[in-house]
């Protein structure tokens, strides 16, 4: 019983059952994987934006009270997230991307309605050094960039951008300390947060 | 003779105790050493195991005597993967965030060796009642020492268990070399030193080829 074409045949069956199991349990929790995640990227704007949410929300439910509380607009291609009632006027956060030292960086970026300030910031998928770089995720780091500008004050649309300086040299509006021990980090993190700044400060400056 | 072959409780005590497959044997502490900095990451991996490798073993077991010899590892891989994705499918769907926090440990339980060797060293050679004992019994050792090293770091490295503050930080320093990879170590040392201890010499080894 032991020959090629049996071991074939087995295999083959073998191959089917669990390719059969697989895709069956995989249409059963897509809609589940889907609402999560979009919760996660939903629950991660609203955080930076400030806003409170109910914690123990399902993730459809949450996804509803999102789109209740911000509307979603895509400026030349950049989605923005807009968030109208804040005290004086509409805040918006816009999520950016890069790379960092060891994988992807994710993160979001909210802006008050200045467009010019930093209301808040949130790396919250990364990879970098445990220890080192990956305490950019920290409330210690973010919190630096609160209050921060992302373009010079006086509404100029060029050199727009910020520093991410050696720790504790930061001073002007527009610096941050970068971490001790993570200057590679910190220098692509200040890379792909000018790339989404030159991007808010091109579409959206004048636009919303 | 039952199904069990009267070997019942000696298969249910070597993966428990005798042959605990970290303690004695140190296999698959990939998972056991990178997601014990938590005590909840820890109980939910032992949970992952435990269904991945008492079914493994069951499947396999029942398998044993049509699956052919020369794809038979194959075989018990495919099963282990199945069986791994749902698992991780599973937790994504419907406890997102614990699965979040385990990252890729639940699904890189496919090459948690522990659980090949008792479908390959097992469940291959004997009935399915038996198997389905070795493979729960060899869970619930590998799970407990899973437990173990989770509330230890937990408990040393951040001063809480499951997230309740247990040694407050006014007395006591979290320690956070446990929370980080070298502590597992040392952690696993300790325990398997420990483990040793309380379990007395060891009788006459068999000479490794």
């Amino acid at each position: 019983m032991q020959n090629s074409a049996y071991t074939i045949i087995f295999s083959a069956i073998v191959g089917i059952i669990c390719a059969a199991v697989l895709v069956g349990a995989d249409m059963g929790t897509e809609k589940y994987i889907k609402a999560n995640k979009e919760a996660e990227k939903d629950r991660n704007i609203m955080e930076v934006l400030g806003i409170s949410y109910p914690k123990d929300a399902t993730s459809p439910e949450l996804v509803e009270f999102f789109e209740k509380k911000l509307e979603e607009r895509s400026i030349d291609g950049l989605k923005v997230y807009e968030y109208s009632e804040a005290e004086d006027g509409t805040a918006i956060a816009v999520l950016f991307r890069g790379s960092g030292v060891w994988g992807p960086i994710k993160g979001v970026l909210a802006l008050e309605p200045d467009l010019r300030t930093i209301r808040g910031i949130a790396f919250y998928e990364q990879e970098e050094t445990p220890g080192l770089g990956a305490k950019i995720a920290k409330e210690a780091f973010t919190s630096r960039f609160k209050g921060k500008k992302i373009a010079p004050t006086d509404g100029g649309r060029t050199d727009a951008g910020m520093k991410i300086t050696a720790p504790g040299q930061a001073g002007g509006p527009r610096e941050v300390d970068g971490i001790t021990g993570a200057t590679m980090t910190s220098d692509r993190v200040e890379k792909m947060l000018n790339n989404v700044i030159s991007d808010i400060v091109a579409k959206v400056n004048g636009n919303v | 003779m039952g199904p069990l072959e009267g070997r019942g409780k000696e298969t249910l005590l070597e993966g428990l105790w005798n042959n605990n497959p970290i303690a004695v044997q140190v296999l698959g502490i990939c998972p056991a050493l990178a997601v014990t900095n938590k005590l909840s990451t820890s109980a939910v991996m032992a949970a992952a195991v435990f269904f991945v490798m008492t079914g493994t073993t069951t499947i396999v077991s029942s398998m044993r005597r049509i699956i052919p010899q020369r794809v038979r590892l194959i075989t018990q891989m495919a099963v282990i993967s199945t069986l791994v994705i749902l698992v991780d499918l599973y937790l994504k769907a419907f406890h997102f965030e614990i699965s979040r926090q385990l990252g890729p440990y639940v699904a890189l339980i496919i090459t948690n060796c522990t659980i090949l060797g008792r479908a390959e060293g097992f469940g291959l050679q004997n009935n399915v009642p038996l198997s389905a004992l070795d493979g729960f019994s060899n869970a619930l050792g590998y799970g407990t020492v899973l437990l173990v090293l989770g509330a230890t770091r937990e408990l040393l490295g951040s001063g809480t268990l499951l997230g309740t503050t247990v040694l407050h930080e006014s007395w006591y320093k979290p320690n956070h070399l446990m929370v980080l990879a070298p502590g597992a170590f040392i952690a696993l040392g300790f325990l398997v030193a420990a483990y040793k201890a309380i379990k007395g010499p060891e009788e006459e080894e068999e000479d490794t080829p």
